[in-house]
């Protein structure tokens, strides 16, 4: 039974607009555990990203408010409250974040080098107690550790480089190492690979999988694509609406999936196995974050509505294997 | 009304409650349309005395509560003047704000948006007009074509249509690459039915704010060219020329000018102020977004 | 079956700044972006062709230069039997109505300040049509064809989702009836459930209306799902081309086998071990000699470095630019 690393708890979130609040979290609960890749899927709009963002309180606030009643819970203490200067000392150390575009996340005027020289004197000046300046041969030695752990064949090249003179795996890779370098106990991935072709998300995909065997770092692997989560996740949580809707190991949610929606989503994704099925179409769209449907959000758009999904939200049930999935279809 | 069209003036509206010196100049700038209005159309009839009658028997009596503003040098009521005064330099300026907008506007969209040899020369027109300040070119037109009114009017159109070239020009290749355009193309149409049906409308509105700012610019360049002695001529009750007019009596009947001139500032003033608050409000706003 | 579209040798290279005078003096050649470099292929009245291949390797600029968005470089092109390659811009128009293009971008191929009537009608209108009635009337059939009724007519593009707006950018590319249809990535910018919806109405239409068409992606399942036949592109060239079958069933040259094998399948038991995947794109602007996949090629042996594989026909309908399949 893994311990917890990261867990959160009836996380609930409001953007407050000019013309009105927008739900983008209704109380989510998920649990990330240690040495393992939990991947958050859904469409755009159900609120991955902001989910994500929220753990490291990276979301503008104003707008954004975080209702009474949210926990996020590391390493035995709730993060969800604090204010920045004190997030700043868990970002980066306990937990890293990287991003889908590396190119607005890399600072274009220092080197990839310098960049990940940064993260590391800041972990190296918590872990040490005096405040004893480490010196630059030490650090750069694991700079060039750090980029050897992502597979980049010249470190020295590649760290003497300005993110421009990269490919996009290459930034991509330098990213990785960045987050990395820092030895976070998570690390949170928001659509790593979406912006890269797909033989390099290949590459980067065996990478991280590779990199979990190496280092002691769990990761929340959000992204729109099922593809991906069934090539890396252990645990997957599909997200609508700002709520979880299914939860399960990845062999479960793939050759088992109860939510309709989850069901919609696999069906409609034209497989290279099957060419001649008719993708399943699921009607509608996704609802308006400020007036979210009464009842079960998912109802307008399934097809074994009844009224009860109309007007109760249906809680989650949870099978033997740890498979949990809010639909009334399951209930006793 | 569109949806985009009312929320957008929706949110226009709010920030410019909210910036109060902006409300102030815009219910002066609407003050001075309506006056405009109200001169041109009932002529003289409002006012308390005709502009143009001379009477020796009361010059220069400072501000009371016969004469208002006092009268000139020539015994004419300073307040019927400057009321009567009004229309001159707003027709000039909208006249030369809205021929320069269009002409120069659509010149400059043109030339940006087909690129190539036609914007190389039109760039090289707008530059050489450009060089100079805009006054003194008007200057040279107006010394060049005679006084009055309508001459000056003519010269700063001359001068003042490339700067709308200019910011027509830059829009115009903002919005050049965009797929609309390219789907525009790919439908069957023609270069110019790409440019009157899509790049126009879409420029319209920066070149709109630009203009909005820009009326005090003219304004204050007519009564200038005014005061110098190139646009209205005596006895026109112009104020740029009453400002002229006064300035031997600046010592004893201070009243001659600095009315006159204090008219002038609050207008470009208000102008200026109302521009900027409508600017602020469509800038940020699209940003934002 | 006769061919519609017949593309011959295509390229397309964009100049990069200006050749400085040292080039001109030494005789070399200004630096291009090769986007296209020699493309041919043929496609068949009422087929879909698929072409699918990774960013920057020019699927782009093919569309673009099979419908003279942009002038090609050289090369030919026939469309309707007829060498359209350098015809003038009047004549090219004129054609307009036949060939059409749905874009990726759903927000920005709609003219914002536009009514959606107005966006649907265009390219009849640029046909000369001048029968305001009858232009509405086809306007609104086609609206209603695509799944959205006639009140959306008078509304103006941000009132729509992404899947709706792509729905509008159908119609207009449908309302003159065209015979030719080139999709550049018609959904990638769409969710998977809308991505589903869009394209379940592109296989009814294309059915329905007759249509030939031309479509891109950089996604091979969906390119797949959507055509009888692929071509793969790789650095400006069709590496292979082949019925959809025979390709899945079996990928002769190695980018294919390496793009099929890096498609995430949905199925975790069928997670790959390490890929023998290396390496990235060529640049555009200087690509390496011989062939161009050379450098990322598990198989690439003396021959493929310095010689360019020529097409080899493999079948009737199968062709692979490859030495290992050279007789």
């Amino acid at each position: 039974m893994s311990a917890e690393v990261l867990s959160i708890e009836n996380l609930r979130l409001n953007f407050n607009t000019e013309q009105g609040a927008l739900y983008a979290l209704r109380g989510v609960d998920l649990a990330v555990g240690r040495n393992e890749v939990v991947g958050l899927v859904g469409e755009s709009g159900c609120g991955k990203t902001v989910l994500g963002l929220s753990v490291l309180g990276l979301n503008p606030m104003p707008p954004a408010q975080l209702l009474d009643g949210s926990r996020i819970l590391f390493k035995g203490r709730d993060i969800a409250g604090l204010n920045q200067s004190e997030l700043t000392l868990v970002r980066g150390t306990g937990i890293s974040m990287i991003f889908q575009e590396p190119m607005t996340s890399l600072n274009p005027v220092f080197t990839v080098g310098e960049q990940i020289a940064e993260s590391i004197k800041l972990r190296l000046q918590r872990e040490q107690s005096e405040k004893s300046r480490s010196s630059s041969t030490k650090v750069g030695a694991e700079v060039l550790d750090a980029l050897r752990l992502v597979r980049i064949a010249d470190p020295q090249r590649v760290a003497h480089s300005y993110p421009h003179e990269l490919s996009g795996g290459m930034k991509q890779r330098a990213m990785i190492a960045m987050a990395l370098a820092a030895k976070p106990l998570v690390l949170i991935a928001d659509e790593p690979t979406t912006a890269l072709d797909v033989t390099i998300q290949a590459q980067i995909l065996t990478l991280m999988r590779g990199l979990m065997r190496e280092v002691q770092t769990s990761i929340l692997f959000i992204t729109h694509d099922l593809g991906v989560i069934a090539e890396i996740a252990d645990r997957v949580a599909v997200m609508y609406a700002g709520q979880i809707v299914e939860e399960a190991n990845v062999q479960d949610l793939f050759s088992n999936p109860l939510h309709p929606y989850t069901q919609g989503l696999l069906g409609s994704l034209p497989k290279l196995s099957e060419l001649d099925k008719e993708i399943e179409q699921l009607p509608g769209s996704v609802p308006d974050a400020m007036n979210p449907p009464k009842g079960c959000s998912f109802h307008p758009r399934c097809k074994h509505v009844t009224d009860q999904c109309r007007m109760t939200t249906p809680k989650f049930v949870v099978s033997g294997s740890g498979h949990k999935v809010a639909c009334h279809l399951y209930h006793e | 009304m569109s949806l985009l069209e009312r929320s957008e003036l929706k949110l226009t509206g709010k920030y410019l409650l909210k910036n109060k010196l902006s409300l102030a100049g815009g219910m002066v700038v609407a003050a001075y349309f309506v006056l405009v209005v109200v001169v041109l159309l009932s002529g003289e009839a409002l006012l308390p005395y005709d502009p143009y009658a001379q009477n020796f028997g009361v010059a220069l009596q400072s501000p009371g509560l016969n004469h208002l503003f006092g009268t000139d040098d020539l015994g004419r009521d300073i307040f019927s003047r400057v009321i009567a005064g009004v229309p001159f330099d707003a027709e000039i300026a909208f006249v030369v704000v809205l021929v320069s907008l269009a002409f120069g506007g659509t010149v400059g969209a043109f030339a940006g948006y087909l690129g190539g040899r036609i914007e190389e020369i039109m760039m090289r027109v707008t530059d050489i007009f450009l060089a100079f300040p805009a006054l003194v070119l008007a200057m040279a037109v107006a010394i060049a074509i005679g006084p009055g009114l309508t001459h000056s009017m003519m010269a700063l159109l001359v001068v003042w249509w490339p700067w709308y070239a200019r910011i027509g020009r830059g829009e115009a290749l903002s919005i050049k690459s965009s797929q609309y355009i390219e789907a525009a193309h790919a439908a069957g149409l023609s270069e110019f039915q790409v440019v009157i049906r899509h790049v126009l409308p879409n420029i319209l509105m920066p070149l709109l704010v630009y203009a909005t700012l820009d009326v005090s610019n003219v304004i204050l360049t007519g009564t200038i060219l005014s005061f110098i002695g190139l646009g209205a001529q005596p006895p026109q009750p112009e104020w740029g020329r009453m400002v002229f007019d006064g300035q031997d009596y600046l010592a004893s009947a201070w009243w001659m000018s600095i009315i006159p001139a204090t008219a002038i500032f609050v207008v470009v003033l208000a102008f200026s102020l109302f521009g900027d608050g409508l600017r602020d409000a469509f800038d940020p706003r699209l940003r934002r977004r | 079956m006769q061919s519609l579209l017949s593309v011959k040798d295509l390229v397309k290279h964009y100049a990069i700044g200006e050749a400085s005078a040292l080039d001109k003096l030494f005789g070399r050649p200004q630096k291009a972006v090769h986007a296209l470099d020699g493309v041919s292929f043929d496609v068949a009245q009422n087929e879909t062709l698929g072409v699918v291949g990774e960013s920057g390797c020019g699927k782009t600029t093919l569309a673009r230069a099979v419908l003279l968005l942009t002038p090609p470089t050289s090369g030919t092109i026939m469309f309707e039997g007829t060498d359209i390659t350098r015809l003038p811009k009047q004549d090219v128009r004129k054609l307009r109505s036949k060939m059409q293009i749905i874009f990726q971008d759903p927000i920005s191929s709609l003219d914002p300040r536009m009514r959606v009537r107005d966006i649907v009608a265009e390219p009849l209108v640029a046909t000369g049509e001048k029968n305001r009635s009858l232009i509405m009337d086809r306007v609104r059939s086609m609206l209603e064809k695509v799944g959205l009724s006639s009140d959306t007519m008078n509304r103006f593009p941000h009132q729509f989702s992404g899947g709706q707006r792509q729905r509008i950018g159908i119609a207009r590319a449908l309302v003159c009836n065209p015979e030719l249809l080139v999709l550049d990535e018609p959904t990638s910018a769409l969710d998977a459930s809308i991505q589903a919806q869009v394209l379940s109405l592109l296989r009814r239409l294309e059915k329905d209306l007759g249509l030939t068409s031309i479509f891109i992606s950089h996604n091979i399942s969906v390119v797949c799902y959507m055509s009888d036949s692929i071509v793969v592109m790789y650095a400006g060239e069709i590496v292979e081309a082949a019925p959809t079958r025979d390709l899945l069933a079996k990928p002769l040259h190695p980018y294919t086998e390496t793009l099929l094998a890096s498609v995430p399948r949905t199925d975790p038991s069928q997670r790959r071990p390490e890929e023998k995947i290396v390496g990235e794109q060529p640049s555009p602007v200087s690509p390496p000699p011989g062939c161009r996949f050379h450098p990322r090629c598990p198989y690439a042996f003396e021959k493929c470095r310095s010689v360019k594989p020529g097409q080899v026909t493999i079948a009737a309908d199968r062709r692979v630019a490859c030495h290992l399949f050279a007789k």
